[in-house]
């Protein structure tokens, strides 16, 4: 399922992340690659969500969290 | 004689790395720009011991592969300019994904040394941390730090003193057996077929090749037989793609964090301890859902009004300053048999009422940069940014693009600039042609004025709106370009919402003062020269009355002030003050100050005369939405490279600004207002 699918407070895996070498290195410099756990800090299931990874919280547009694919 | 050290901060956004320049450094500092681009660079000096050190605050970057401005600029000045040391602030409290960049850091070779810092949030959260384990695992120094308390600096310094000059052991990370393997095939044939100069680590060269980095690649391009290492380089990679069934980048990546994984098992022990906090609880309101817009507003407007109420007394104190100055300055030249009246009319009509006029200001500009810096200080402006992404997505920008719009409220030239940081070419084009519509500290004055002369009673919640009313017009812009020029889907948002954090009062008041001495630098040059032409188009041809009709400048104002007509305001001098605005907006009050001739009963009682409150609305209408001034035309040039969007900004929002005007008047006449 993709990450815009999951709900809030869940914590998931990431399995694959589609979607240009731009937008992967950005991610990975916030340690979300593939093989990553992240936790669901919000997801309204419109507009931008929180994910929680570690001790920080980042900010990811929908378009974004469709690219991601986790389970 | 001091010897001289150069040391660059680096480190992530968030982690208080503008805390330890400032406590480095404190006042002595210099803000310019990084060479050809438009980030901003900040350097300090500071006498420790026998040394004198340079620091250079380099931007705040999570990674250095080069994909945004600031990440190119960070690491082209680690790497071109070597300095002698590189500190690298980390925040203990987020160590595994800090450390990231420092993996990358040493990586290239450099001098670094760990900073840690905010060791007390640490203890707090229950973190502990072997600083020495760490050392060992990294192979470099690592220093404990309180930025905001100034603990930990001087060692800090005796570390970086003690490092600079000496080369430190190469590499530590191993990337695994294939990846490794690969990594040192390109490095011999680097070291075999060209002349790599010295400053470059041929591993790290070899890397960046192999992750395919564009800048490295243009780099070495300009050397001798380069194009078979970057051939080879090319097939290595297609290659490894293949074995792993992932990028190089993934790898890479992978092995990093697997390596700081390594680390943090060795050398930081942590308590499960339950996250939510009081900030969570924080976040729950000012991003609820229903309530997170109103809630940024409400901020909004308590932002004006502290930004009025509290500069009021101070506004006043500067203004009858001035009004003692000009009238002992008069008095003196009067007192002078050789000098003629021109020179007292030059000085105390032009000079000295012109910059005092914008002087005035001051206070209130402080203020709003103030409030502005403690938003972005606090934490507060990612929120926003959160908050208004659902709204600007209507427009086809996404939040990150507010934060531009925010800082227009400062300035519109920052404001430009920071659309950098936005990824797209469309999405920053598109946010700087609707943010001079974001009302600049430099219209506030003419808000001021006439509000304070016509609409005196709720100056605060008026301003306000005036200001809504900017962010309306500027968002109903965008959809219109995004639904004709700009078609097509948004760039990625993806940002770290740093946590709330008590803004350093110190740090703050730096910021703060450096902006507004901006303002003042302006008042004191442009604005000087602005007003000096002025006077001198005012009081020609020889013999007319001081800024007459019969004046150049009135007859200039005279042969324009028919279009406003119809905005209701088809005096000639208006049409001055909206003329020379376009050189600067601070200009427009001080130009009324000189045209019609203010004596001792002040700028608003003579405002009084000369316009209607209607007529007042809509002028305040025009200042806001008309066009911007020179300096943001200039960088929105810079910016593009083009003169297609100055100029298409220039052409919509005078036009804009003129209907909206007309609509205000005409709209309010037949309403029966005057």
């Amino acid at each position: 399922m993709f990450l815009a699918m999951a709900e809030c407070g869940k914590k998931v895996l990431i399995k694959e992340i589609t979607g240009g070498v731009e937008l992967k290195k950005r991610l990975s410099a916030l340690r979300i690659y593939e093989g990553v756990e992240i936790e669901v800090v919000r997801n309204d299931f419109s507009g931008p969500m929180i994910v929680g990874v570690l001790n920080s919280k980042v900010v990811l547009g929908r378009g974004e969290a469709y690219k991601i694919r986790v389970e | 004689m001091a010897k001289k050290l150069t040391i660059a901060l680096a480190g992530n956004p968030n982690v208080g790395k503008s805390t330890l320049f400032n406590a480095l450094t404190g006042s002595r500092q210099h803000v310019g720009n990084w060479p050809g681009k438009t980030v901003e660079k900040k350097e300090g000096t500071l006498k420790y011991n026998d040394y004198e050190l340079n620091v250079v605050d380099l931007p705040g970057t999570y990674s250095l592969t080069a994909y945004s401005i600031e990440e190119l600029v960070a690491r082209d000045f680690v790497v071109d300019e070597c300095p002698d040391v590189v500190v690298h602030i980390v925040d203990a409290t987020n160590l595994e994904r800090n450390l990231y960049l420092a993996v990358q850091l040493i990586e290239m070779g450099a001098n670094v040394i760990i900073a840690l810092n905010m060791i007390d949030l640490a203890k707090k959260a229950h973190i502990t941390i072997d600083e020495k384990k760490i050392a060992r695992f990294l192979g470099v120094p690592v220093v404990k730090i309180e930025a905001n308390k100034k603990t930990g600096t001087d060692k800090l310094l005796d570390t970086a003193i003690s490092l600079a000059g000496k080369k430190r052991k190469k590499s530590l990370i191993t990337y695994g057996v294939e990846l490794e393997e690969h990594i040192s095939k390109i490095e011999e044939l680097i070291k075999k077929t060209i002349k790599l100069p010295e400053k470059y680590d041929p591993k790290w060269i070899a890397l960046k090749l192999l992750e395919k980095d564009n800048e490295i690649i243009n780099k070495i391009k300009t050397i001798k037989n380069s194009e078979i290492i970057i051939e080879e380089a090319a097939k290595n990679r297609k290659h490894l793609q293949e074995v792993f069934g992932e990028d190089v980048d993934t790898s890479v990546a992978d092995a990093r964090y697997g390596f700081i994984g390594g680390l943090m098992r060795e050398a930081v022990v942590k308590k499960e301890v339950n996250r939510l906090s009081a900030s969570e609880n924080l976040d729950r309101v000012v991003m609820h859902r229903a309530l997170g817009i109103p809630i940024f507003f409400a901020l909004m407007w308590v932002m004006f009004q502290v930004t009025f109420a509290l500069g009021a007394p101070f506004a006043d104190i500067i203004d009858i300053g001035f009004g003692l100055l000009a009238e002992s300055t008069g008095a003196f030249i009067g007192s002078v048999d050789l000098l003629p009246a021109w020179v007292n009319s030059l000085v105390v009509d032009g000079i000295l009422s012109g910059i005092g006029s914008v002087l005035v200001f001051v206070p209130n500009i402080f203020l709003l940069f103030m409030m502005i810096a403690i938003m972005e200080a606090s934490g507060y402006m990612a929120r926003a940014a959160f908050i208004m992404d659902k709204v600007m997505h209507k427009v086809g920008l996404h939040g990150k693009s507010f934060i531009p719009m925010i800082i227009g409220f400062g300035c519109n030239v920052p404001a430009i600039m920071a659309t950098r940081n936005l990824e797209s070419e469309k999405d920053r084009i598109l946010t700087m042609l609707i943010n001079p519509f974001m009302s600049c500290a430099a219209r506030l004055p003419v808000y001021v004025l006439f509000v304070g002369a016509f609409f005196s009673a709720h100056q605060g919640t008026i301003i306000f709106l005036i200001y809504l009313f900017g962010i309306f017009v500027a968002l109903l812009s965008g959809m219109l370009f995004k639904k004709t020029m700009f078609r097509g889907l948004s760039s990625p948002l993806v940002m770290e919402l740093p946590p709330y954090r008590k803004p350093a009062l110190k740090g703050i008041l730096i910021h703060t003062c450096e902006r507004s001495w901006l303002f003042v630098k302006k008042a004191g040059t442009i604005i000087f020269a602005i007003v000096i032409v002025i006077w001198m188009l005012a009081s020609m041809p020889w013999g007319v009355e001081y800024a007459s009709e019969e004046s150049v400048i009135g007859q200039m104002g005279g042969f324009i002030a028919p279009v406003f007509g119809p905005c209701g305001f088809g005096e000639w001098q208006p049409a001055v003050a909206l003329m020379f605005g376009f050189a600067a907006k601070e200009v427009v009050v001080g130009t009324f100050g000189t045209l019609y001739d203010v004596g001792d009963e002040g700028l608003g009682a003579v405002i009084h005369s000369h316009f209607t409150p209607l007529s007042a609305a809509s002028f305040i209408v025009m200042v806001l939405l008309y066009v911007p001034c020179m300096a943001v035309v200039a960088t929105i040039r810079r910016e593009t490279n083009s003169w297609k969007w100055p100029l298409f900004v220039v052409v919509y929002t005078s036009g804009v600004a003129w209907v909206c005007a007309v609509v205000v008047y005409q709209g309010g006449l037949l309403l029966g207002f005057i």
